[in-house]
């Protein structure tokens, strides 16, 4: 059957693109933003192993993992481990973030270097900015998630 | 309550020099800035108004209202011209405490022109202390009057103003802004000589604007009356809450017997139950009836029920039939009935997820908008959020982390907001459809429990009497007349609730009467000492009215209108019948008489007057000298007048010999911003 109905439409058919909608979590902003504010935050000396990054930064992405990860500490629940996504976009933006000389790796742990602490005491001095993920990281604090705790968590023991 | 002008810094980066200019003011008196036209006066002036972030002053536009001097090319003296790589304003500043601080704003730079930083002391008038605090707060964004981070909401603050909220066109309330009180402070030049309060900008939606900046400043008790309204209408929302209580009650009792009322108002009406029939209605086997109307069908069911003489049944073709109809209208009714709970719970899940949804929503709004405040933000962060290319691979990247090889466009972080807000806008319309059915589904299957009920029984009754004795009273009957009598009972509570909400309507119908009638009778006309006050500035107003000359009008028939604070003349605003430079005088006349009724009354007034080029219209010599000999008097040390003029260096010296006063002149060619020392 040919396609001759076409003609019937004097002027053709015209397709626009829209742009496409992009969450926070995919940008390059908030992402570089909130792991460097993670690595700042989230252990004393600046530096995070890639496996805590990974752990953390899935927890403030939705609030949903909260409970997930509340879950986790209290039964120490590795099945619910097996949720925990990894962040297919991580390493790209860590790798910017290198490449800006924001952060380096030392020891396999990316560690902030001083123009990138000058934006984690940016973050910090923001009262609006991460208000949730403050709350979240501070209702974190004093919980066993230390580098061995989650290593263990990893390895099954 | 102050603000003074302490010292200002314009510096401009452009070709490897530094060009600008630095001004050290008095605090007190009379400070003149004197140059040619087109030397940069205005320049000097407007850069003042930016730095306070008061631009909207100046005109609606988001562009940096200045001078290209600032924004774009430095001229120099062989012609030629240099690009600005960088330029800011420093403006050192002191309130009524004696607290000094100094505002950093950028005009070409990295930073958000927005973006504010405020220094705790001095950066211009003597070296800064080391370890100086400062914090950035961000200007003419949605919030920066009110909000904690908002710099007009720190700058109030710094000049001790409690800002008031004043009723806006739209019905809600917000802040008088500061660029609406300031115009009676700071006269600029393209628009400030146009009328009284010329720059007062319009586009905030604000009732009465001008005239309520003028009540702030002379800070008169008619602003506390219209406190007084706003706290009234306060007290109607509160009304208006418990009357939608009392409704929701109302239709929960109607609910419980299966019922509907018609008639109640969304909104409290005054005199309510007088002028609005409302209609209480139930529903039954036969249709749908008014409550009183059930009330006497049951009544008088019961009472025919009594009178019967009803023996047990006996298994005739009639009990069959009627056996037979009775356990097919229940297997309907139990049809209707799953299928009712059926789409109940359909509706349900799709709130559970709906609420999932809206959860995601809110959290992916959240972090958009996070996502724009960290675009904001200026300074280090501006290394992630200004890269266009890969800074590994040098490939072109769109601000995003996905994969990069895919043709497409993304949305800009605002549109991207906005379209996640309508969706969560389509959200909680689904949700409110949803809530509205399933508020219908309950009142039907409380109503079909009911008919089940009495059916299953009716059932088993007819079953139980083709067991009984015929000769003794039918039993179907007797409980005929029990659930009779039960529903009678349930429907009269009904009504007798209704009635009580009925009454709580009413006392809430009378309240929302009285509160209208208050706010209705809350008096338009000034208290006792604001009347003084007006007396004040309207014989102030006269006095520099003869001062200067003014000739269009004896000034001893010069009112101040109590409607719109402004001068009159016989009732009549003067403004279309003066001469142009009659309207000049007047407005250097208002603006003294305003800053006198500060020296000797309690206002809001900052003590400060600018005056961009009051030369304006060629206004006669005389005026002129009249104008700075006054001027003199007002500031009285206490307070601080900045003027810039255009004058010839000689008359103004005569103008300010033996005046006290801090000077700056320039002469003939010479321009105020140049090369500065690096």
């Amino acid at each position: 059957m040919s396609n001759n109905y076409l003609k019937f439409i004097p002027n053709g058919i015209t397709f626009s693109e829209r742009p496409i909608s992009a969450l926070a979590t995919q940008r390059l902003a908030w992402k570089a933003t909130i792991i460097i504010w993670l690595i700042g935050n989230i252990s004393r000396n600046k530096s995070s192993s890639l496996r805590k990054l990974s752990l953390f930064l899935w927890i403030v992405q939705n609030p949903e993992n909260e409970q997930l990860i509340n879950e986790i500490l209290r039964d120490q629940n590795r099945l619910v481990l097996a949720s925990v996504k990894f962040d297919p976009t991580l390493p790209r933006t860590l790798s910017y973030l290198k490449e800006l000389k924001l952060l380096e790796i030392k020891n396999s742990r990316y560690r902030l270097t001083q123009p990138g602490v000058q934006i984690l005491l940016a973050v910090n001095a923001e009262a609006e900015l991460f208000k949730f993920e403050k709350q979240l990281l501070a209702s974190l604090e004093g919980s066993f998630l230390t580098d061995t705790y989650i290593d263990s968590l990893y390895r099954g023991g | 309550m102050a603000l003074k002008i302490r010292a200002l810094r314009i510096v401009v980066n452009a070709g490897n020099k530094n060009f600008g200019a630095e001004y050290k003011f008095a605090t007190s008196g009379l400070n003149v800035i004197r140059a040619d036209n087109s030397s940069g006066k205005s320049t000097i002036f407007d850069s003042i108004i930016y730095a306070l972030g008061l631009e909207a002053m100046l005109g609606a536009s988001r562009q940096i209202p200045l001078k290209s001097i600032l924004t774009t090319k430095v001229p120099l003296d062989d012609g030629s011209a240099v690009n600005i790589s960088e330029s800011y304003i420093l403006l050192e500043i002191e309130n009524g405490a004696g607290e000094i601080a100094t505002i950093r704003r950028g005009v070409v730079s990295n930073d958000d022109p927005n973006l504010v930083t405020v220094y705790n002391g001095h950066l211009i008038s003597k070296v800064p202390a080391p370890g100086m605090l400062s914090t950035n707060y961000y200007t003419r964004l949605p919030g920066s009057a009110q909000n904690e981070r908002g710099f007009h909401n720190w700058l109030a603050k710094f000049i001790n103003w409690d800002l008031p909220l004043v009723p806006k066109f739209s019905g809600s309330l917000t802040n008088l802004y500061l660029e609406c009180i300031m115009p009676l402070m700071v006269i600029e030049q393209k628009k400030g000589w146009s009328q009284l309060q010329g720059t007062v900008p319009t586009q905030y939606g604000i009732k009465d604007v001008r005239k309520k900046a003028i009540e702030f400043a002379m800070k008169l008790d008619s602003e506390k009356i219209s406190q007084q309204r706003t706290a009234l209408n306060v007290q109607l929302a509160a009304t208006k809450l418990g009357w939608s209580l009392s409704s929701e009650k109302v239709a929960l009792i109607a609910r419980n017997v299966g019922g509907t009322v018609e008639g109640i108002p969304k909104e409290p009406r005054s005199n309510f139950t007088e002028t609005t029939p409302t209609a209480f209605k139930v529903s039954h086997e036969s249709g749908w009836s008014l409550i009183s109307e059930r009330i006497e069908e049951v009544k008088s069911q019961i009472q025919q029920s009594k009178n019967l003489d009803t023996k047990s049944e006996k298994f005739d073709e009639a009990t069959k039939l009627r056996l037979g109809n009775a356990e097919k209208a229940l297997f309907e009714l139990e049809s209707m009935y799953r299928n009712l709970i059926a789409q109940q719970n359909f509706e349900r899940s799709e709130k559970v997820l709906l609420f999932r949804r809206k959860e995601t929503l809110s959290n992916d709004i959240r972090q958009l908008e996070d996502t724009h405040r960290i675009s904001k933000m200026g300074g280090n962060t501006n290394a992630i959020t200004s890269i266009d290319n890969c800074p590994v691979c040098e490939s072109h990247i769109d601000g995003t982390v996905l994969s990069q090889n895919v043709n497409r466009v993304v949305m800009d972080i605002q549109s991207n907001v906005q379209f996640l807000k309508d969706e969560l806008k389509t959200v909680e319309l689904l949700n409110r459809h949803h809530d509205k059915n399933i508020e219908a589904n309950e009142i039907a299957a409380s109503d079909l429990a009911q008919r089940l009920d009495g059916k299953r029984l009716e059932i088993r009754e007819i079953k139980e009497s083709l067991l009984e004795d015929s000769r003794i009273p039918s039993k179907i009957e007797i409980i005929r007349q029990v659930n009779l009598e039960r529903e009678l009972l349930r429907l009269q509570a009904a009504v007798s609730d209704f009635e009580t909400q009925l009454e709580a309507l009413d006392v809430l119908s009378e309240q929302f009467a009285e509160i209208k009638g208050k706010i209705a009778n809350l008096p338009d006309a000034y208290s006792e000492a604001d009347e003084e006050k007006i007396n004040y500035l309207r014989d102030a107003l006269k006095e520099n009215l003869t001062a200067f000359g003014f000739k269009s009008f004896d000034p001893a028939k010069i009112d101040i209108s109590r409607e719109s604070l402004h001068p009159i003349v016989e009732d009549f605003d003067w403004y279309f019948e003066a001469s142009g430079s009659d309207n000049i005088r007047a407005i250097w006349a208002y603006s003294l008489a305003l800053l006198s009724v500060a020296s000797s009354n309690p206002t809001n007034h900052p003590g400060l007057l600018m005056f961009d080029e009051p030369g304006q219209q060629s206004s006669k010599i005389d005026s002129l000298r009249a104008f700075f000999r006054r001027a003199v008097v007002m500031a009285n040390d206490q307070h601080q007048i900045i003027v810039t003029t255009s004058e010839k260096v000689d008359s103004l010296n005569e103008f300010l010999s033996n005046i006290p006063s801090t000077k700056f002149i320039l002469p003939d060619g010479e321009k105020l911003i140049r090369p500065m020392r690096n």
